[in-house]
């Protein structure tokens, strides 16, 4: 299942919230290699929904200093996912 | 809030609640505002979480923390609107809170049957006058001399007699040898004819003179209590060394310096005489009571609630508990289990019930109040029999208003039976006339 591979996760922050409250878009984690595409395939296969526009950014790990450890969390991409109008996904809606 | 109360008996009514979805959403709103305030979720600034989301993590809780407050308030309005007196808890099963319907539910509650007025007037009791047994007093003091005994030897060449006490060193053997669980023992001062001595010892040893050796064999039953020695036969050689007998004190002012309490003999039957001429005037009491409830019982019936009657049980089994740690055993020691004491006083404890159930009705009834000096005079009786200060006593009380009211309750019932037994018609009998018919309960069935 292709599409399990590339989405990973949905992000849940204020920002993301408000996202889809205004704009109908959601928001999600996504395979770092996954191209826009690939991504909008997916979407629309995985929750059965029509895709207008997949916009991606690349997200930069923190680095998290305990200490005299430093450490530093995964980058990773960020995909939000403008759906066409009158389309829901219902995943998100329960998040 | 609409409500509907459904009788079920005269002590069992089910009220029907619905709320409805203007009061549930109202509540919903503030729960959540609340909520919102104060929940921390990954990214999300505090404070800034919308409704929604709140909404799918926190439902389940906030449902489950407003769905009891809008039952509990409608029941205490209820309660408040509709004065049931309710004893025990309310049982319920509530559904669960959907914030967009009216919520319904149901609580089945006991309450106090209504009692009719109680005709206190024409009961017949009636009182025996029991009167303090010289005997009775006599033996207590024989009872004293016997707990201060001494031992004395015999000093004149004689059998051993029963009750006496004699001196003895003994050794058992298992088939002729050595035993290790019988050790040598010597100068055992034991009673003839008591336990633990074997009966077999009594036997021999009756009609002994000392010095004398002599040899007993004891068969231990299967079941003797001793891992050691059960189903053994042990031969015991014993060497019976002396005679004793016991001394009692002689009965006169001596003997009671010791008690401390009191100088004389005089004082100590005083004491005595003191102390029985209570135990009759509460068994007299007690024997009237019981005739009244007896004979009231018969006049009205009604219908006690389960909770009362478990309350009453609980009480019972809680008393007994005490009193056989205070032994340092417990019910399943003696065989006894919280089972077999529901099933054992279950009538008790519905008696018991019923009874309280009368005198409320009657302290009702007669608009029955403690007065302070009342009241003082109870705690000052209690300060006495728990050799405490009046004072302490009364700060006890005063420190917890729940006891004060339960201890003014029972002072009332106290007051109430004194009334019931003013207002009967007391017949003064003899003990021996009566002795026949011996249970109050029994007598008043015959009249009735």
């Amino acid at each position: 299942m292709i599409e399990y591979d590339i989405l990973r996760g949905p992000v849940v922050t204020e920002k993301s919230t408000l996202q889809r409250e205004l704009f109908n878009q959601v928001t999600l984690k996504v395979a770092k290699d996954a191209n826009r595409v690939e991504i909008k395939n997916a979407v629309e296969k995985a929750f059965n929904a029509q895709v207008k526009q997949v916009r991606t950014v690349q997200v930069k790990g923190k680095i998290k200093q305990r200490g005299r450890i430093i450490g530093k969390k995964k980058d990773w991409k960020k995909a939000v996912v403008t759906l066409m109008p009158g389309q829901r996904i219902d995943f998100f809606e329960g998040v | 809030m609409q409500v509907k109360i459904e009788d079920q008996s005269s002590i069992k009514k089910v009220l029907s609640f619905e709320i409805p979805k203007e009061t549930i959403s109202k509540e919903l709103n503030k729960a959540y505002a609340e909520l919102k305030k104060k929940a921390d979720i990954k990214g999300f600034r505090k404070g800034k979480i919308p409704r929604k989301v709140l909404e799918n993590r926190f439902s389940a809780e906030v449902h489950a923390e407003v769905a009891p407050r809008l039952i509990q308030e409608a029941f205490a309005e209820a309660v408040e609107n509709h004065k049931l007196d309710i004893v025990g808890g309310p049982q319920l099963e509530p559904p669960e809170l959907k914030p967009d319907a009216d919520y319904a539910f149901d609580i089945t509650v006991e309450v106090k049957p209504e009692l009719d007025d109680i005709d206190l007037q024409g009961l017949e009791i009636k009182k025996r006058l029991y009167e303090v047994a010289e005997g009775e007093i006599e033996s207590q003091i024989y009872m004293l001399q016997k707990s201060m005994a001494t031992k004395r030897k015999v000093e004149e060449e004689r059998p051993v007699k029963e009750n006496d006490f004699v001196l003895i060193d003994y050794e058992g053997f298992l088939n002729g040898e050595a035993f290790e669980h019988t050790p040598k023992v010597e100068n055992y001062v034991t009673a003839i004819n008591k336990e633990p001595l074997p009966k077999e010892f009594s036997e021999k040893l009756i009609g002994a003179i000392p010095v004398q050796d002599l040899e007993i064999e004891v068969v231990y039953d299967d079941d003797y209590h001793d891992e050691n020695l059960k189903g053994k036969t042990i031969q015991y050689k014993v060497r019976l060394k002396e005679v004793q007998e016991e001394v009692l004190p002689e009965a006169n002012d001596d003997l009671v310096k010791d008690l401390e309490q009191f100088e004389t003999l005089e004082d100590v039957k005083a004491s005595i005489r003191d102390n029985l001429e209570k135990g009759i005037a509460q068994r007299v009491k007690h024997e009237m009571s019981e005739q009244i409830f007896s004979q009231i019982l018969e006049k009205i019936d009604f219908q006690v609630p389960q909770a009362l009657v478990q309350g009453e049980l609980n009480g019972i089994i809680a008393e007994t508990e005490q009193a056989y740690a205070q032994n340092n055993t417990s019910l399943e020691d003696v065989g006894l289990s919280r089972e077999i004491m529901q099933e054992k006083y279950k009538n008790v404890a519905e008696k018991q019930a019923r009874r309280h159930l009368i005198l409320d009705k009657i302290i009702a009834q007669e608009k029955m109040e403690l007065s302070d000096e009342e009241l003082d005079a109870g705690f000052e009786e209690m300060a006495q029999a728990m050799s405490a200060t009046k004072d302490a006593i009364k700060n006890f009380f005063n420190m917890d208003p729940r006891q004060l009211q339960y201890y003014k309750h029972t002072q009332l019932e106290k007051k109430a039976i004194d009334l019931i037994i003013e207002k009967s018609n007391v017949i003064e009998v003899t003990p021996d006339a009566l002795q026949g018919a011996d249970l109050p309960s029994e007598e008043a069935g015959v009249q009735a």
